[in-house]
């Protein structure tokens, strides 16, 4: 303790330590309710500036201290539990939190914000980030981007690191550093797009971060949501990929299973969900608990203990599952792609009205309050998030359930949807102690890798999936670890998470690669290959590879999928599955440093298309304001004065008149309709500039891009 | 059968946005479920009483965690508890006496009479009555508490009180007296003690947790976000010196007073 800087809020308080001693991982949840040991820190820290983070983060570098950055401890994979002997840099006094940037749509933020008083400082200005996950309240944005998080909007807003257009942070390597668009505060040296990448995910083993700059955007004009109730999975699924690829971009995209929907009663109204059924049972407890409370306690003991059995007859019982599905936005716009989509659901599902829709919306980040029961009455619970490309999705989905049900009840939503596929978000509860959670853990992650499907979508890796993790990066790793060594020399930052080299699971076979087929929605390329000019028509058509990084480019615009390539005899794969979370990004390194290598990008449906043009002094800076006014065009160009808008899928003729009226209004004549036209997408190094330079090459909602000058401004 | 304490120490912290002390300080400890884990061992017997009575006294019982819970968990009254079994609950100072006459009777909570400019303000005589442990709010538990609770009644009869402090508020409003918010009597004047969670007048950390925990008060204080002038009653005591245009009670009812003229 005598080390840490004198003038550096501290504390050995033993309450202090105790609260540092355990992030939400349910296995130390276990733990902690039997009371068992659990390591505490040395120190717990409170840095409010950069200059005393570096002071601390220069101390416990010449000691070798370990530190542990901690958010709010949310994290559900022990990535910010306690070491002995650690200090545990807690960031909440990081709170910078000022008004939004209205020229740039931006906000800057400390990383010690909660996200909750984040979103409501937003709203009370009449804006929303678009990043709604169910940790909300109990998380900060550091630890979003520290664990690469997403949110439940994720289908049309992207996940944190899509929202999250630059960061700065301290590293006992590097001293500050930034990255990304650099804010007013930001000093140091600017990280690479790749050394970024690794930064994402990083989960604070490179550098602990102090504040990071987000897209905001206005508070929608309407939002509507619906249930629809389909018979199988296979069938919803389905669905959900074609709203996806039909680029409908519904901001909600969740699909119970059946054992799910079953349990969680969510396609009956609340009424009936209160005072049907099960009421009778309820108040059975209730008398019960007043005269032997032994039996309540028991209460759950019968089913979570024989897990195959319940599963079996949940999987008996349920018929038919329910997606949620709902878009928000400009009034026109989701006027047409609700409009558009109903033939898509309708055509297996059967429409349940808004109820089902607004009542998840409404308690979205409840769930995790039905929890604590199972844990109490002896149970355990956890969930796991995983990435796949849409024709895995089923298969996944079979083997994870079919691998878990001997050790818990298992049940899984479809969540996270992209065009290029998306995550199963498994619940499994049983009966035991850590060794049960353990067993069950292990038959589940084993499941997804034998399937070739990514360990992680949005919970990060931390301690329990750096086995799994370890083995999915195999050889690739070499990138992070030279980047360690400059950020972390003596190795303090969060040592023990993120890839466990002792367990040998580096030399093991990486996980099998999965067969892309036509529904994933993905074709290969490689270097040289321009997507822009390959067939059938790349979804979002870069004049090369890789896509600009993506404070560049609309969170929606995927850059790639998977990377694949030789590195020391093996043929690696990185991005599983879109938006996967394994650890920080280390897709680009292995596209430069790997022999014969490929990438997974998004192809484009063939059907509805719209295009148009408009002639204007400034088309990208018009570019901005349509993306602004909360149109997503599939293609959007410009060749000489004219500014190319086009759409894609099943709403494209509907979009395309709400445009044409919408130009109108904003006083820009002169629409001409033209053919379809794919216009390469500039993807070079670029950096912000005033809307009406000439030099312009592409737009976001946030800010008019043009080419990086070779002196790098 | 399963306590607060038992629910909140394995729940997963949903509450810390909510509170005050844990947002404002951004003490770990401080987050109501961790309170309860604290607790909870402490019931088990696997922590000692010091380790709980710390933890105990950060809640400044403002029930912002039990009204952000989805399952409405009453740790407050868990907390409450353990505070009395952890002989943290003092019994209630003697009250004063209101003196002075009128139908209105304003509670001084510090050394600063701010009667008189009420008075000029309201156009009517105001009374005061003084009060420095909070009409002994800390002493709700107390085995006295149902006898304090009358005595506040029968001093405050059929009067009205002007209150700017929340928990004196409440322990007024226990004993069934008729209340004013001091700060919605001069809202007008455009200045705000406002804490960034519940948006209500004060939490109360100031009060409670200066005793226990002073440098929490202060940090706690600290983070209250400004959105114009202040008063320096409640916890905004803790910042006339910190240069944030802090302005003193009295000051802003003269102020009110002169622009009603």
């Amino acid at each position: 303790m005598s080390s840490v800087p004198k003038d550096v809020a501290s504390s050995v308080d033993r309450l202090d330590l105790w609260a540092a001693r355990r992030d939400l991982w349910p296995r130390d949840t276990l733990l902690a309710r039997d009371h068992a040991s659990l390591p505490e820190p040395e120190a717990v820290i409170w840095p409010e500036t950069d200059e005393q983070l570096e002071r601390v983060l220069r101390a416990a570098s010449e000691e070798g201290r370990p530190v542990v950055p901690w958010g709010a401890g949310s994290g559900v994979c022990g990535g910010a539990r306690a070491q002995a002997g650690a200090w545990t840099i807690d960031l909440k006094r990081l709170q910078t939190l000022g008004d939004v940037d209205r020229e740039s749509w931006t906000i800057e933020v400390g990383a010690g914000v909660n996200g909750q008083r984040l979103e409501d400082h937003l709203a009370e200005q009449g804006w929303a980030m678009g990043h709604s996950p169910s940790s909300i309240g109990c998380s900060t944005v550091g630890g979003w981007l520290a664990a690469r998080g997403a949110g439940q909007f994720s289908s049309a807003y992207g996940v944190a690191e899509d929202i999250i257009v630059g960061v700065d942070g301290v590293s006992p390597g590097e001293g500050r550093f930034h990255a990304g668009l650099p804010g007013a505060s930001s000093t140091g040296r600017a990280l690479s797009p790749s050394e970024y990448d690794m930064l994402v995910g990083s989960e604070g083993t490179l550098g602990v971060l102090t504040r990071l700059r987000l897209r905001v955007r206005p508070l929608p004009e309407l939002r509507v949501l619906r249930g629809w109730r389909f018979p199988d999975v296979p069938s919803a699924v389905d669905a959900m990929r074609r709203l996806m690829q039909e680029e409908t971009w519904p901001f909600a995209l969740r699909l119970y299973d059946p054992v799910d929907t079953w349990i969680g009663g969510k396609t009956r109204p609340k009424k009936v969900r209160k005072e049907g059924h099960r009421a009778w049972y309820k108040d059975l407890l209730s008398a019960l608990e007043s005269r032997h409370p032994e039996v309540v306690r028991h209460e759950l003991a019968l089913p979570l203990g024989l897990p195959r059995f319940i599963n079996r007859v949940a999987g008996g019982l349920a018929r038919g599952c329910l997606l949620i599905v709902g878009w928000e936005g400009r009034r026109e716009v989701v006027r047409a792609m609700e409009q558009a989509a109903r033939p898509i659901l309708a055509e297996h599902g059967v429409d349940l009205g808004a109820g089902p829709g607004e009542r998840w919306y409404a308690s979205r980040h409840a769930v995790s309050y039905k929890l604590m029961p199972i844990v109490l009455r002896g149970g355990f619970v956890d969930t796991m998030e995983v990435a796949a490309p849409w024709s895995l999705i089923p298969e996944v989905w079979r083997e994870v359930r079919r691998a878990v049900a001997p050790h818990a009840v298992v049940m899984a939503h479809f969540s996270h949807a992209y065009p290029e596929g998306g995550s199963i978000y498994f619940s499994f509860a049983g009966r035991g102690d850590v060794a049960c959670y353990d067993a069950a853990w292990r038959a589940a992650r084993d499941a997804v890798l034998a399937c070739g499907a990514a360990v992680s979508h949005h919970h990060g890796i931390g301690v329990l999936k750096r086995e799994s993790a370890r083995r999915s990066v195999g050889p690739a790793i070499a990138a992070y670890r030279d980047l360690q060594q400059r950020m972390d020399p003596r190795g303090i930052l969060n040592p023990g998470v993120l890839f466990d080299d002792a367990s040998g699971e580096g030399d093991q076979a990486p996980p099998p690669v999965p067969r892309l087929r036509w529904e994933d929605g993905l074709v290969e390329l490689q270097p040289g290959e321009v997507p822009a000019r390959v067939s059938p028509e790349v979804r979002w058509p870069w004049d090369r590879l890789p896509a600009p990084p993506r404070e560049a480019r609309n969170p929606w615009e995927c850059g790639w999928v998977g990377v694949e390539a030789g590195l020391e005899g093996q043929r690696v794969l990185l991005g599983r599955g879109p938006r996967e979370a394994v650890g920080p990004d280390l897709r680009r390194d292995l596209w430069d440093r790997g022999d014969l290598p490929r990438c997974w990008v998004g192809v484009a449906q063939p059907g509805g298309r719209a295009m148009g043009r408009v002639r204007t002094e400034h088309p990208w800076a018009l570019a901005r304001e349509v993306l602004r006014a909360g149109f997503r065009p599939g293609a959007m160009g410009v060749d000489g004065q004219h500014l190319y808008l086009g759409f894609r899928g099943v709403a494209a003729g509907s979009l395309s008149q709400a445009l044409e009226r919408w130009l109108v209004e904003a006083g820009v004549g002169g629409w001409e309709r033209v053919s379809w036209r794919l216009l390469p997408r500039y993807a070079g190094p670029s950096v912000p500039c005033e809307p009406t330079d000439g030099r312009a090459v592409a737009a976001t909602e946030q800010h008019v891009w043009r080419p990086q000058d070779e002196e790098g401004s | 059968m399963i306590e607060p304490v038992d629910t909140c120490a394995v729940c997963p912290r949903l509450c810390r946005h909510a509170c005050p002390v844990a947002e404002g300080t951004g003490r770990e400890a401080a987050v109501p479920a961790q309170l309860a884990g604290v607790l909870r061992a402490w019931r088990d017997g696997v922590v000692d009483e010091g380790l709980a009575s710390q933890a105990a006294s950060l809640c400044t019982d403002c029930g912002a965690c039990s009204a952000a819970c989805h399952l409405h968990v009453p740790l407050p009254e868990a907390l409450a508890e353990a505070r009395a079994a952890l002989h943290l609950v003092s019994a209630p100072a003697d009250l004063a006496p209101v003196l002075g006459e009128g139908g209105t009777v304003a509670l001084l909570t510090d050394h600063r009479d701010w009667s008189e400019p009420l008075s000029r303000l309201l156009g009517e005589p105001v009374a005061r009555w003084s009060t420095r442990d909070r009409l002994g709010w800390q002493g709700r538990g107390h085995p006295g508490w149902s006898s304090h609770l009358s005595r506040i009644r029968s001093e405050v009869g059929r009067r009205r009180v002007v209150v700017a402090d929340q928990f004196a508020r409440a322990a007024l409003d226990a004993a069934g007296c008729e209340t004013v918010s001091l700060h919605e009597l001069i809202d007008r004047g455009g200045w705000t003690v406002s804490c960034r969670t519940s948006g209500q007048a004060c939490c109360g950390g100031g009060g409670i947790l200066g005793g226990h925990h002073a440098s929490d008060a202060e940090q706690l204080a600290l983070s209250f976000p400004v959105s114009g002038p202040l008063v320096d009653v409640g916890c905004a005591a803790h910042l006339r010196g910190s240069g944030r245009g802090v302005r003193d009670v009295i000051d802003v009812l003269e102020e009110l007073v002169c622009d009603a003229l």
